[in-house]
């Protein structure tokens, strides 16, 4: 689990470690510099190691973790860059995604991490496109299959509002032309001239099954009950994504749903996660993709209830087992703790 | 054409670009952390407009509302101007130190719609929240609301009630 946290007075990133088997994490350990890191993302590298990017002083940083000690770190990016988003699959590889500014905008990027023992290296490194960005592109995904495909979306303003496209990565490590992700509603204000379109952010990936992407996101095309969770699925490694679905049930229907997360594992078992307050007060739900549609909604015990959890980050190991975090906080002012949970997969 | 008239046109083009739910022209928005700072500094109470990008309220608001010169005078003289982009990645410093993205404070103030108008006191307390687009005789009752001090006896409902 990689997170940020400003225990010290500075924003900094920290990872912990837990063994499958074991009870606990270990203790928790600082993996941004000196100065403010912000917003970190983990991938399991398999055999204990870990890769986890993230932001400080206005540049992309990466590192790998191996039994506690941790690689020195690899500069990813150019100027004012962040928004850092890793991947791995055994087989493929570990990329990763990040934005920097290029002209008035940032930029998406992507790169093949060469990884030999705690030496690191950036292979490759291409924006999802060539010509400078119109308006900007923010917040990469990234999702990376045991088939060898590699996907990434991410939300863009060159429409005058946020969408979410995606682009697939050739062979030659260049990206096919971005296509869009989220579907539109045109409504009567589009008609008017007024705005210019429903808006959509911070999409995430998920390698399911051996060539399966899984997508989630939040979306306003219902702008009167705020954001909803949609999401798409592709069978092809991330070239082709199907029809948006809604994630929420019907009960989630008028309120608004926040920070969306997803899991999925090589069995192609895919879980959602995010916070609403249906309930009252802001609990994690989740919900099972089940067919061709999603289960009805689950208030996860243990993450619901009195006091706020929020921000749910998931995780499904090749067992099945549910693996759950969030943030929880108390009542108003009182410090927020990150929360565990393990949920035994029904198939044991 | 010309390549210099090619680019002169071009250029031209891109300053005519309309600012999708930007916030209004002719105001002094500032960001959240400058703007609590100053309200802190100056004793005056917060407007905060969480807009998002291409929002179609916002831009209806804009056009309609806030281009009405007793608004703009009004809100400029009485309140410290604040603009969020709900879905903006652009981070922020909260008063306690903590540091979070645009999109995180809108979550945190349930900006399930925009636009959404939220009062403040000095002290970065919340007075009013208002979602959704408004009219100009509306933004004139949340500033009598608010300048008057009647939010101190009143909620929002029973002042707008006592009106009619």
């Amino acid at each position: 689990m990689a997170w940020e946290d400003n225990r010290d007075g500075v924003s900094r990133c920290y990872l912990a470690v837990k063994p499958a088997r074991a009870a606990r994490f270990n203790a928790a350990m600082r993996v941004s510099g000196p100065h403010e890191g912000f917003e970190p993302s983990v991938a399991v590298l398999g055999k204990g190691r870990y890769a986890v990017g993230w932001e400080e002083d206005g540049a992309a940083w990466l590192r790998v973790e191996d039994g506690g000690r941790l690689s020195p770190p690899l500069r990813l990016g150019g100027e004012e860059a962040g928004q850092v988003n890793v991947a791995y699959e055994a087989g493929t590889g570990l990329y990763a995604a990040w934005t920097e500014r290029a002209g008035r905008f940032r930029q998406a990027w992507v790169a093949r991490i060469a990884v030999d023992g705690d030496r690191l290296a950036v292979e490759g490194a291409k924006p999802v496109e060539a010509a400078t960005p119109r308006d900007e592109q923010l917040y990469p995904s990234l999702a990376v299959t045991a088939k060898g495909g590699v996907t990434v979306a991410w939300e863009d303003r060159r429409e005058g509002h946020t969408r979410i496209l995606y682009a697939y990565r050739d062979k030659d490590g260049g990206f096919a032309k971005p296509q869009a992700l989220n579907e539109i509603q045109r409504g009567q204000a589009a008609a008017l001239g007024l705005g210019r379109g429903s808006g959509a952010m911070r999409v995430a990936l998920a390698a399911e099954g051996e060539n399966g992407v899984a997508a989630v996101w939040s979306d306003k095309r219902d702008f009167l009950s705020g954001y909803d969770v949609y999401a798409a699925f592709s069978r092809d490694g991330g070239r082709g994504f199907g029809k948006n679905q809604q994630v929420q049930d019907s009960f989630g229907d008028n309120i608004a749903q926040w920070h969306p997360a997803i899991a999925a594992n090589r069995s192609g078992r895919v879980a959602v996660a995010w916070d609403d307050d249906r309930d009252g007060g802001s609990d994690i739900w989740l919900a099972w993709a089940e067919g061709e549609g999603w289960s009805e909604n689950l208030a996860l015990p243990g993450a619901s209830g009195p006091g706020a959890q929020s921000d749910p980050a998931l995780a499904l190991d090749e067992e099945g087992n549910l693996h759950v975090a969030w943030v929880e906080k108390a009542g108003d002012g009182a410090p927020t703790r990150i929360r565990y949970l393990f949920g035994r997969s029904g198939k044991q | 054409m010309t390549p210099m008239l090619r680019g002169m046109i071009a250029l031209l083009a891109l300053l005519a670009l309309p600012a999708w739910a930007d916030p209004p022209p002719g105001y002094a928005f500032l960001g959240y952390d400058q703007g609590l700072a100053r309200a802190r500094a100056e004793g005056k109470p917060v407007f905060l407009y969480f807009g998002r990008y291409g929002c179609a309220w916002c831009d209806k608001t804009n056009k309609e509302s806030f281009s009405n010169p007793d608004i703009r005078k009004r809100y400029t003289d009485h309140y410290v101007l604040v603009y969020v982009d709900a879905e903006s990645g652009r981070r922020l410093r909260l008063p306690d130190g903590e540091r979070i993205t645009e999109a995180e404070l809108g979550a945190r103030f349930k900006a399930f719609a925009t636009p959404l108008f939220v009062f403040l006191d000095p002290d970065g307390k919340e007075i009013a929240k208002i979602p959704g687009f408004k009219t100009v005789e509306d933004f004139r009752d949340y500033d009598r609301y608010v300048h008057e001090g009647h939010y101190k006896t009143q909620t929002l409902l029973q002042f707008l009630g006592s009106k009619s």
